[in-house]
């Protein structure tokens, strides 16, 4: 019986990592785009303006 | 005498109302039907226009032959029709087919589980993981491709922390492959896919998994012998609700493609455009649209419900 509920608590535990994931992988391009449109730089992947202050400041 | 009379007064009278009884009827369902058709017009007159109209000018055009500088020549042929075996475009169908598939197959098995975890938490979280899985469909296709490109690019975002974390050293190829284009295509069918499923799910009779446990059946028995089949009208949906726009989707093909990978839809997209061969773009839509029409029939005539599809 114990075995069955601590099976039942891995599965939902699995579930709910599995849904997490999933929904990272669909609001990732939109995090991206967010993050992007403050971004200084023409560049797709160079990091300019407040993101570079943040970098500078934190090393 | 007058008995007779009488009766065949009687008689009158009720044929006269019956006449009028009747035409009362034939008015009322004159009214209704004139309603009726008035209601369906608008419509009518748009799918005649805009769907049958359009149709019927492709068919058409499929079957005449290209002209010098792209222009239509009024000649039936059956070329258009015969080039599509050829085997350059033999290879892009068998592409596309090879990709459509593997988005399928791909998103059915992410979709599958979420489309579970959904049906069996509480209605209001339901609700809300509903709602989260359809607003990033919200957000324009082409910036969500483009931020694709941000991620995958070879000093995009998922390269530089694979190369921080030092599990690479160099960057991996994620960009402008079969890859990114199943990636890109998956992220835009997943929610299409999920829903259905999900529908079918929720409608699952949680007595006949209970029965099928006290049977002595395990999870994985249970699964295959009763989840599965019993929801299998939702899996075929989200099959066709994937696979049917995948071939004709050349948005992701182009952009997360690079030119390495050709679908149908790029294909047809390009005789309009550059090669100007009109009647050939007309003749592999016409494919296209029979393809699509064969899956549709295979799903009704196995049971499935065009609701599901949205219909």
């Amino acid at each position: 019986m114990e075995k069955r509920k601590k099976k039942k608590r891995v599965m939902s535990i699995l579930g709910k990592v599995y849904v997490v994931l999933l929904f990272l992988f669909i609001y990732a391009p939109v995090f991206v785009m967010i993050a992007f449109s403050f971004n200084d730089s023409h560049c797709q992947c160079s990091v300019v303006g407040i993101y570079n202050k943040i970098l500078c400041e934190t090393v | 005498m007058l008995p007779v009379i009488l009766k065949e007064a009687m008689r009158m009278k009720k044929n006269k109302e019956g006449t009028v009884v009747t035409k009362h009827k034939d008015k009322k369902s004159f009214k209704a039907r004139l309603s009726s058709i008035i209601m369906c017009a608008p419509v009518t007159i748009w799918s005649v226009l805009f769907v049958l109209v359009p149709v019927g000018m492709l068919l058409f055009m499929s079957f005449m032959t290209k002209g010098p500088l792209g222009k239509i020549v009024y000649k039936f042929t059956l070329d258009n029709y015969a080039e599509i075996f050829k085997p350059v475009y033999v290879t892009v169908v068998k592409q596309s087919l090879l990709i459509a598939v593997w988005t399928t197959v791909l998103t059915i098995l992410l979709g599958y589980p979420l489309a579970t975890v959904i049906a069996h938490v509480k209605k209001k979280t339901s609700g809300v993981l509903t709602v989260l899985l359809m607003l990033p469909l919200w957000v324009s296709g082409l910036v969500i491709l483009y931020s694709f490109v941000v991620m995958l690019n070879n000093s995009g975002i998922i390269n530089t922390i694979l190369m921080s974390l030092g599990i690479i050293k160099k960057p991996i190829d994620l960009l402008y492959n079969n890859f990114a284009v199943i990636v890109g295509m998956i992220y835009m069918f997943l929610p299409f896919a999920v829903l259905p499923m999900y529908s079918s799910i929720e409608k699952l009779d949680p007595g006949l998994i209970e029965a099928s446990k006290d049977l002595g059946a395990g999870p994985i028995k249970t699964f295959c012998k009763v989840t599965l089949p019993l929801t299998a009208p939702g899996i075929f949906a989200a099959v066709i609700l994937t696979f049917i726009p995948c071939i004709g989707y050349y948005m992701v093909t182009d952009m997360l493609g690079g030119g390495t990978s050709m679908m149908v839809g790029n294909l047809i997209y390009r005789q309009f455009t550059i090669a100007r061969n009109w009647p050939f773009g007309a003749a592999l839509s016409i494919i296209l649209a029979a393809i699509i029409l064969l899956m549709v029939l295979i799903y009704t005539k196995l049971g499935g419900d065009l609701d599901d599809l949205g219909a």
